[in-house]
């Protein structure tokens, strides 16, 4: 009798339940059903660390600089794992594909990525000294290049994340494999499309998902149109007082743009302080809202903008396209550029509040046009789905346990 | 006696990072030993340009002795398609020395391979589609002068073969008693 291979999956627990949670509750649930053994095993990604390896941390250093030393101590607890027992793992988050095991695949999405691909903007904004953050990213890149080399497989969340993998850690293309999430609910039918709706951007309001952008665009419309803004997180507020601003000072608005509005601390950047005035009243602040009150936001929606710069994937994009609406990206959107095609399913303009808007109007004045785009964007993305991902996961399982044969 | 002056909070925390950081590697290697996978030389490179040009420049100041910046590649070594021609070795005493001038030519075209393909990857960074073509494209590059090198070598080694059996049967005929010369 032969008995089903054990999997350990390695999440780290950031106390959080988004996009991606959602999406390996759903691949553990296909591979139990698919009569895996699997176990979840959760790394602590929330204590802040006293000691590493042994060593004291001051409190102050810590605080000098959260990141890298948060991110260590999640090293060093994952290292600690032994999980030798099971015949294969399935590495998640960083660092947890920094754990001990012979036949490792990885669901990967991301490098911590203030110490990779987001390191320059995040020390132009001011977040870090950059003489320690250099420093830090050093470190990090060093530690990790050496011991990512026992991965045996990789399933990247896209191409801009598997080219992330070649650039900084040199991994070969053919263990490689692209790896789409679905998007957490589908209608049955595609829901019309709504001309008269307001334009609708979903996404945690941190940096660097520029809502910024989206804010001056919509003081910048010709056509008339309220935005609404879905999520929370700490850069709320700073973007609620940046709508305010903008509405007395519209010269501001009309400005060339500046990079600075989103390359910035937001509300921890030093003398900061809230702009007194009152709402423009063109975007509504949507806050956290449920599953259902998103979802038939997109649904009203004449329009879904993400704005934000090098996405690893895109995941509400393809929220939206599912239930059939054009979709407005960047340029330099990362993964949401590949889901996005410009005059196909959706359009790509350049990374700045102007172009942003004159397509949010051209998409307000052209409904034909906004329809078509949006049902060929359903089309593109109906074959994502999470059936697919749990196979894909298994056959790159399987790879790896048939390896060691 | 002058006090020392207090170290900031970011020279401490830089001084921590480098500990930790210290520390953390030699962990790490007791854990794992030596990385499994032998790197091939354009990953030094990109090790040492820690993969991000960006970066890299904004590192470049603070540490003089530090790794070299990562730096753009020339135009891609080309094949340049030349066969080796029967004619070029019509006399089989001198094969012994062309034998070992194209060995090192068929080596030297093997480096230029590697070259090529180092070059290529640092090119298209980022651009997937576009690494992809570009390998696929060096790897054909690479397989047509291999097999090309290969068919050179192999009909240099029965030149060769050929050349020894004449200089055998030129010595077999000088140390031959007189009255049995062919």
């Amino acid at each position: 009798m032969t008995t089903s291979p054990s999997i350990a999956v390695v999440k780290p627990d950031f106390g959080a339940q988004g996009g991606f949670e959602r999406h390996l509750d759903g691949i553990v649930a296909g591979l139990k059903e698919r009569s895996w053994r699997v176990t979840v095993v959760h790394i602590d990604g929330r204590t802040r660390p006293r000691r590493l390896w042994g060593l004291p941390i001051d409190p102050a250093q810590l605080a000098s600089h959260d990141e890298y030393f948060m991110h260590m101590a999640m090293v060093e607890r994952t290292q600690q794992l032994n999980l030798r027992h099971f015949d294969a793992v399935l590495t998640t988050q960083p660092p947890t594909y920094l754990v001990r095991h012979s036949h490792k695949v990885a669901l990967f999405y991301h490098q911590p990525r203030q110490f990779y691909d987001l390191a320059v903007p995040f020390m132009a904004s001011g977040f870090v000294d950059p003489v320690v953050h250099r420093a830090a990213c050093r470190a990090v890149r060093t530690l990790e290049r050496e011991a990512v080399r026992d991965v045996r497989f990789w399933l990247a969340g896209s191409a801009e994340v598997a080219g992330r993998l070649e650039r900084y850690w040199s991994i070969p293309p053919h263990l490689i494999a692209i790896h789409r999430a679905p998007p957490t609910s589908v209608p049955d039918a595609a829901p019309w499309h709504r001309p008269d709706g307001p334009v609708v951007c979903v996404g945690r309001q941190e940096w660097p998902k520029r809502t910024e952008l989206l804010v001056q665009a919509m003081h910048l419309l010709e056509t008339k149109r309220t935005a609404h803004l879905v999520g929370g997180g700490s850069r709320l507020e700073f973007v609620q007082s940046f709508d305010s601003e903008l509405h007395h000072d519209p010269e501001r608005a009309r400005a060339p743009f500046d990079d600075k509005v989103w390359l910035n601390r937001g509300i921890f950047t030093k003398g900061w302080k809230p702009y007194g005035g009152p709402p423009s009243g063109r975007i509504v602040f949507e806050g956290d809202v449920s599953d259902e009150r998103r979802d038939q936001l997109y649904d009203e929606a004449v329009a879904v903008v993400a704005p934000a710069y090098k996405e690893d994937y895109g995941l509400t994009a393809l929220e939206a396209m599912i239930r059939a609406k054009p979709v407005i990206v960047c340029r330099d959107g990362g993964g949401l550029t590949e889901l996005v095609v410009d005059g196909e399913t959706g359009l790509v303009v350049d990374p700045n509040a102007h172009a942003l808007a004159r397509a949010i109007d051209r998409l307000v004045r052209d409904p034909a046009r906004a329809s078509q785009l949006g049902e060929a964007a359903r089309r593109a993305v109906m074959g994502i789905t999470m059936d697919q991902a749990v196979l894909q996961v298994e056959h790159a399982l399987r790879t790896v346990l048939t390896a060691r044969c | 006696m002058t006090e020392p002056r207090p170290y900031s909070d970011a020279e401490l925390t830089l001084s921590a990072i480098s500990v930790t950081f210290h520390r953390a590697r030699a962990v790490q290697r007791e854990l794992t030993g030596p990385p499994s996978w032998p790197r091939p030389e354009a990953d030094q490179d990109e090790a040492e340009g820690y993969g991000d040009a960006d970066l890299a420049e904004a590192v470049a100041g603070d540490e003089p002795g530090g790794p070299p910046m990562p730096t753009e590649p020339g135009p891609l070594p080309i094949d340049d398609g030349e066969e080796t021609d029967e004619a070029d070795f019509p006399n089989p005493f001198v094969t012994d020395a062309n034998f070992s001038h194209y060995l090192d030519q068929a080596t030297a075209h093997q480096g230029r391979a590697a070259g090529l393909l180092r070059a290529i990857r640092r090119l298209a960074r980022g651009d997937q589609a576009h690494y992809n073509a570009a390998v696929v494209n060096a790897l054909h590059q690479l397989d047509h002068r291999t097999r090309s090198q290969q068919r050179t070598i192999t009909r240099l080694e029965a030149e060769l073969a050929r050349a020894r059996r004449a200089l055998a049967g030129l010595d077999d005929a000088h140390d031959a008693p007189e009255g049995h010369r062919p």
